[in-house]
């Protein structure tokens, strides 16, 4: 039975871009360095979209609280 | 006070490979297939649509903190029944 859980994937993606969703219109782009269990992210050449205007910013601390969906391996689109 | 059993309410295990409806707080709709679960209700699903933009998200880890509802079996519209 190898069902993977959540946090296993997560595990699986560090090293690994990933593309977080999160509960209002703001998307991120970037290299997943690792996580926490209240989800808060480090990630690294990341590539933030507010409302259209897309930033870019080297080394990030991103907050768990406010994170919706992780997509490891996917890209802004 | 009685020591409550420390399970959780929400069974998921009968819904493994089914296809549910997510709605997140703020606003945000998925649709997938629901591949795991932990006890704090994070989700992998598979095969995942936004909702309604059907903007292809494919295998997605949801937040348990942020999810407001499930559907199973789909859903269905309804004409508005308190007006």
């Amino acid at each position: 039975m190898t069902t993977i859980l959540p946090l296993g994937l997560l595990d699986k993606a560090i090293s690994s871009r990933v593309w977080i969703l999160m509960k209002d219109d703001r998307e991120f782009e970037g290299t997943l360095r690792g996580f926490d269990d209240f989800f808060n992210m480090v990630l690294e050449n990341v590539i933030e979209l507010d409302n259209g205007k897309k930033n870019k910013l080297e080394q990030i601390l991103l907050n768990g609280t406010q994170i919706c969906l992780i997509i490891p391996g996917g890209e802004i689109s | 006070m009685n020591q409550l059993p420390k399970e959780s309410i929400i069974k998921l295990q009968s819904h493994i490979n089914k296809e549910v409806v997510i709605q997140f707080q703020g606003g945000r709709q998925v649709k997938g297939t629901l591949l795991s679960f932990d006890v704090q209700l994070n989700l992998v699903l598979d095969e995942v649509r936004e909702l309604p933009s059907q903007r292809i998200l494919g295998l997605v880890i949801c937040r348990g903190a942020l999810i407001n509802s499930f559907a199973i079996d789909g859903m269905v519209e309804i004409e508005n029944p308190y007006i």
